[in-house]
């Protein structure tokens, strides 16, 4: 079970919706499907509720650039070169909570591409994978949000 | 029709078996009896008729049977002031035990699982014949700390869609038979299951469900099976017939989840035959990932019968083989749910 809990961030006034703070939890899960990691979060407003789809796609959290034109429905985001949403509702594998998660059906490809850019050692190689999966990541989600505040 | 006996393991694989124990899973129903919490009626309401019965389809959904369980409400209970403010998307429905079910399982998975959880609680019934699952309705505030948001049956439609592209994937490791579905096509496997017609369903789910029979240029209509000749499973390594394309046991592994009582769901991959060329059986899968329940052999402890499979309501047999499950049993949404009982002492 690869799954790590990452961070807590608690980030005052940094989006200018109705909401005044935001808490957002990320994971880190195995996707049993598609045999590699996927990226869940939640983000609730300061009463605790759960955001909206409509407010997680403008927040902070996402790059602008990484959510192209879209159709955003009540239950996903979905894109019209891929046969699963990009953005979806599920429960988190372990803990069973509701959470959002970036579908990961095209993670292995993408990172393989980045994979092969770069020259490895036999013994590093899974960490390499990770260090790849994570710059993948990195483009869609910006993981350093929340941190420059504190 | 011609059907070959055959010593194969796979016992059950003509074209006509398989559309009796799909059709069979279709029709599948459970007992739900629905009541709106007391605290939340309003106050004008008519108390003492507020159960609503109903014989659900195993292969639906909650939010597909919010729209009767409403009308019923309407007429009955609420009175015109109150119907005025109902809000369909903030109703949500919870156990007699307290748990909040998920509107997006199936509903015969939502009552197999309240069976397993039953089966490690208190003294269960000993009666054979399947209990009412008794639901409280609630109307307002949902819990999004356990819920998914916005319960419409649009959600669910996306919901399910999201899941028979992920066994469609873990089949092939592509989703092609899906997207190469036209969309009108992959509106009528909702469709199908929104109006309950196996039908309607099945015309379109046979393009991406593997079947165990040889031919599959159609599904037949049931109860007609006459029409088709039945040719030697191909999954018999003797024939030397060409291999189906499309066959249970060609694909790379079989969704299935594996639900544990108040437990996580298990998932991993369940290829439909073992690296001894054998077909892999239910008894196998697991005593592999859950050995202490099923342990391997009758040699290794405990020596008794501790748990169960549940597939569909019924106890489904060890020997079973996983491929021809995923073919004839799994959900609409294509999974196999399997859910672990607990046997209690005698």
């Amino acid at each position: 079970d690869e799954e790590i809990h990452l961070l807590e961030a608690a980030d005052d006034a940094c989006t200018s919706v109705i909401v005044d703070s935001i808490t957002c939890q990320q994971y880190i899960c195995y996707s049993s499907t598609f045999q590699v990691p996927a990226f869940y979060f939640s983000l609730h407003g300061s009463s605790g509720a759960p955001l909206s789809l409509e407010i997680i796609a403008a927040s902070p959290l996402f790059y602008a650039s990484a959510l192209p034109d879209s159709r955003r429905t009540t239950f996903a985001l979905e894109t019209s070169d891929s046969a699963f949403a990009m953005l979806s509702q599920g429960d988190h594998p372990t803990l069973n909570t509701p959470c959002w998660y970036l579908h990961p059906c095209h993670t292995a490809e993408v990172v393989d591409e980045i994979m092969r850019e770069v020259a490895c050692e036999e013994d590093g190689h899974g960490l390499r994978w990770l260090e790849a999966w994570f710059m993948m990541l990195g483009n869609v989600v910006d993981l350093r949000w929340g941190h420059e505040c504190t | 029709m011609t059907t070959y006996a055959r010593h194969s393991p796979s016992a059950f694989s003509t074209t006509a078996s398989t559309t009796l124990f799909r059709r069979l899973t279709w029709e599948g129903t459970v007992p739900l009896e629905i009541r709106v919490d007391s605290k939340e009626l309003p106050a004008n309401s008519d108390r003492g008729l507020e159960c609503y019965y109903v014989q659900a389809p195993r292969v639906s959904y909650l939010p597909l049977v919010v729209p009767e369980l409403k009308r019923f409400l309407m007429d009955v209970v609420f009175d015109e002031a109150a119907a005025r403010v109902v809000k369909e998307e903030d109703w949500w429905f919870e156990g007699e035990d307290g748990t909040t079910l998920k509107w997006h399982w199936p509903i015969g998975l939502i009552y197999d699982n309240y069976t397993i959880t039953s089966s490690v609680r208190s003294t269960p019934s000993s009666s054979q014949t399947a209990a009412p699952l008794r639901l409280v309705l609630h109307l307002a505030s949902p819990p999004t700390d356990r819920l998914l948001l916005s319960p419409s049956a649009e959600s669910c439609k996306q919901a399910f869609m999201g899941q028979m592209k992920e066994a469609d994937f873990i089949r092939w490791g592509n989703t092609k038979r899906m997207t190469g579905l036209r969309k009108a096509e992959q509106d009528g496997l909702w469709e199908g299951i929104r109006e309950h017609n196996f039908d309607e369903y099945w015309r379109v789910a046979s393009k991406v469900t593997p079947t165990t029979a040889p031919t599959r240029s159609q599904s037949p209509p049931p109860g007609n099976s006459t029409s088709l000749h039945t040719r030697p499973p191909s999954a018999d390594p003797n024939t030397g017939s060409a291999p189906d394309r499309d066959g249970a046991y060609n694909v790379r592994s079989v969704p299935v989840r594996i639900y544990l009582p108040e437990g996580p769901v298990l998932q991993d991959l369940v290829p439909p035959n073992l690296d001894d060329g054998l077909p892999h059986t239910l008894g196998s899968f697991l005593s592999t990932h859950l050995p202490l329940l099923f342990p391997p052999s009758s040699s290794d402890p405990p020596f008794q019968d501790l748990a169960y499979p549940l597939i569909q309501g019924v106890v489904a047999p060890l020997d079973a083989e996983v491929a021809w499950l995923g073919a004839c049993m799994a959900g609409a949404d294509g999974w196999v749910n399997v859910c672990i009982g607990l046997l209690r002492d005698r």
